[in-house]
């Protein structure tokens, strides 16, 4: 029966009653504790039992209270007899009897009723109520007593927090350099290289300029090899494998793609600044993106700019030169009016006699035109009469073999009848021949195909096969992964809780009513 | 972290223009801006140089390089005794201009060794050593300052996530709001832009930036 006092008194002490640690059986209860466990209990079972869970002292009022007690416990039907002694002369089967009657009727939910409200938020809500509770708590101490305003407080366990923002920095990184390739042994290094990464290469805690930029740049080297990692597997996944090159063949030419991309865009924006600014300036610009991509690739695009400006710059050229002329002195002019003049006869003759041999011209090339045509029409004219000749020729021999042969038309007859025999069996045995032939070629044929189609779904599938092991792989990573901390979190709980009754207390009582009510089904039975 | 928009506009084209004059002072060739960078150096600073210990000399250049890339820069108080105030800014400024240049025009190893012929067999050589060490970190460097030539680049960023328990007018509000500050590098000088957004907004932002992220991709493939 300890058991079952263990089972009572943990469920008094969950219900709220102060039960100190050194009871642990009910004849330890003394009738003050009596009295409290069970106006604790018609509490949490009654909302509206207001009856002080101490005995007063008077001989009196502990009657009447006993008296409350019983005609408590009898309303809610506790079978058996029960009075104000069972309260004031207790003997320890009956509050044994009478608690676990009362612990039975508790409501379900008393026992659930310490863990309610789980919920993340109110967990949340609760462990802010605190935190700010604790620190409002804790005692003033000046600035300089705190390094970098972090204030430690408590005993078991030393909680800390922050204070004003003395100690705080703005995030700002730098780059850090790690030794690279030291990792893979059979691969040596260069002799500098190593000598550098020994003696010279400081440590990441003094790279930074500042030592409290180390953990913002430590983040945001981690954050960028990271992403360029997932990037990189992101894109050889989808389109590297697909397109069959080797790793470094398929980075080349995504550098190559990249660089032309680049300097074709500079170029265009060369050419739309080009009128704004001095042509000197653009020519260095020119000659630097020479330098940026292949120059076999780039030559004739890059000849043919550079021939471009070459003539934009001649006509500059001529331009200064005419204006130059044109801002001499007067005298001059009437000698150049007449010049002029010449000139511009000259130009009209030579126009004219232009005008004429162009025409001449033109109408020769029609001529020829014609001509040309003309033939063409008379060689199929002759093609077709060819045809119709020779067509002609031979119905007449036809016509002239038939006449030969009417006189002895007979055995001509017959003859002409086992010619055509002949001939005709000859083209049979010589369609089977083909038919030999044919067959196995066709068989080739067909098995080549198969092999060759063969060939390429095998290709596909195994690509495919590769595509979706890849994905199997993250899913199993990312499975155990959460595996792990669910693990962790279920160890974490289980250390948490409390070991506090031991089952075999319930499974022993448990088997007990199960045996009671055997034993009544039994009498019932007889 | 760097946000970089490939335009054709003018503005930006000007500018970036602007810059490449200004590395390149002399029209191009690859080993002229190199010996052209050399002459301006001139003998008095290579003396300088030779004033070092051969012992210190790599640490000094390898220090140099560390604050060009960014990283921590070499103190006077360790080579108070090398040179004097003058000489050190002089001496440090030319080391970083020579590094910069020679990585520029992608110089051999053996048109260095002759342009620093001045100086002593080991100086040279432990020079020689520090370039072709560094030459790719320079570079790296080199072409992040390039890339980085636009109305306005983000350095780094930071969020926070708030709570609000209460307000002056509602006692419980119980409201989500991250805080996010960006370091902006504009061409006036570095500007922190602030946002607070709630649960819907910060999607917004996330959502916006993912299609950025898209667009960089096509572009790059």
């Amino acid at each position: 029966m300890e058991e079952v006092d263990n089972i009572i008194i943990h469920t008094l002490k969950q219900i709220g009653c102060d039960l100190p640690d050194s009871i642990d059986s009910l004849k330890k209860f003394s009738t003050e504790l009596v009295v409290a466990a069970t106006v604790q209990c018609l509490r949490v079972i009654k909302d509206k039992f207001d009856i002080s869970p101490n005995l007063p002292p008077g001989m009196s009022a502990k009657f009447r209270v006993g008296t409350a007690l019983a005609n408590a416990c009898l309303e809610l039907g506790y079978q058996g007899e029960i009075g104000y002694q069972t309260f004031l002369y207790s003997s320890e089967t009956e509050i044994r009897r009478l608690l676990l009657f009362l612990i039975e009727k508790l409501p379900r939910d008393s026992a659930e009723r310490t863990d309610e409200a789980l919920g993340t938020s109110a967990l949340m809500q609760r462990a802010i109520a605190t935190e700010i509770s604790r620190q409002l708590k804790t005692t003033w101490s000046a600035p300089y007593c705190k390094a970098k305003g972090i204030c430690w407080r408590g005993t078991k366990p030393k909680l800390w927090h922050r204070e004003g923002v003395i100690g705080t920095r703005a995030y700002h990184s730098c780059s850090l350099s790690v030794p690279y390739g030291v990792g893979d042994l059979t691969k040596k290094l260069h002799k500098e290289l190593k000598q550098y990464y020994m003696k010279e290469l400081a440590v990441i805690t003094n790279q930074p300029p500042h030592k409290a930029d180390l953990p913002a740049s430590v983040l945001e080297s981690n954050a960028t090899s990271v992403t360029a990692a997932q990037e990189w597997e992101n894109e050889w996944n989808s389109s590297g494998l697909g397109s069959g090159l080797s790793e470094q063949d398929y980075r080349l030419r995504k550098q190559q793609r990249l660089k032309k991309k680049i300097t074709d865009q500079l170029r265009q924006g060369i050419q739309k600044s080009e009128a704004t600014v001095a042509a000197a300036a653009t020519t260095d610009l020119m000659q630097t993106l020479n330098t940026f991509t292949d120059k076999s690739a780039s030559k004739t695009k890059g000849s043919r700019f550079m021939h471009a400006e070459k003539l934009q710059f001649t006509e500059d050229d001529a331009k200064t030169a005419v204006q130059m002329g044109i801002g001499e002195g007067a005298p001059k002019l009437d000698t150049e009016e007449d010049l002029q003049q010449k000139r511009e006869k000259e130009v009209e003759c030579l126009r004219e006699a232009l005008q004429g041999l162009t025409s001449q011209i033109e109408a020769m090339e029609i001529d020829m035109r014609k001509y040309t045509a003309n033939t063409q029409q008379m060689e199929e004219l002759i093609l077709v009469m060819d045809r119709s000749v020779s067509d002609k020729e031979n119905s007449y021999k036809v016509m002239k073999r038939t006449l030969d042969l009417l006189p002895d038309a007979d055995a001509n007859i017959a003859k002409l009848q086992s010619v055509v025999d002949s001939s005709a069996q000859r083209l049979v045995s010589l369609a089977n021949q083909w038919e030999k032939h044919r067959a196995p070629l066709i068989e080739q044929y067909r098995q080549l195909k198969e092999l060759n189609e063969g060939k390429v779904s095998e290709s596909q599938k195994k690509l495919e096969e590769i595509k979706s092991f890849r994905e199997k792989m993250k899913i199993v990573a990312d499975e155990t992964r959460s595996k792990e901390d669910l693990h962790k979190q279920l160890i974490s709980e289980y250390e948490r809780m409390t070991k506090g009754v031991n089952r075999s207390a319930y499974t022993r009582r448990i088997l007990e009513i199960v045996s009671n009510i055997k034993k009544q089904k039994d009498d019932i039975d007889k | 972290m760097n946000l970089m928009l490939i335009s054709g506009s003018n503005f930006h084209f000007e500018l970036y223009k602007r810059t490449l004059i200004t590395f390149h002072r002399s029209p191009l060739g690859g080993v002229d801006s190199f010996s052209s960078e050399m002459a301006e150096i001139g003998q008095e600073n290579l003396d300088l140089i030779e004033k070092c210990p051969a012992e210190l000399i790599s640490s000094f250049i390898h220090q140099v390089i560390d604050g060009v890339c960014g990283q921590t820069q070499p103190r006077f108080q360790d080579y108070s005794k090398v040179w004097s105030i003058e000489q050190w800014y002089t001496v440090v400024d030319c080391t970083e201009r020579l590094f910069k240049s020679a990585v520029k025009s992608n110089t051999s190893k053996q048109q260095f060794t002759k342009h620093i012929e001045g100086l002593s067999k080991d100086r040279q050589q432990s020079i020689i050593d520090c370039y072709s060490v560094r030459s790719n970190d320079i570079r790296r460097t080199l072409v992040q300052n390039t890339t980085a030539i636009s109305q306005a680049q983000m350095t780094d960023f930071d969020w926070k996530l708030k709570l609000v328990m209460s307000s002056d007018k509602i006692a419980s509000v119980q409201e989500p709001l991250v805080s996010v500050d960006l370091d902006l590098q504009e061409e006036k000088g570095q500007k922190v832009v602030s946002l607070e957004m709630n649960q819907t907004e910060l999607k917004k932002m996330i959502t916006s930036l993912e299609a950025a992220n898209k667009a960089v991709l096509q572009l790059k493939s």
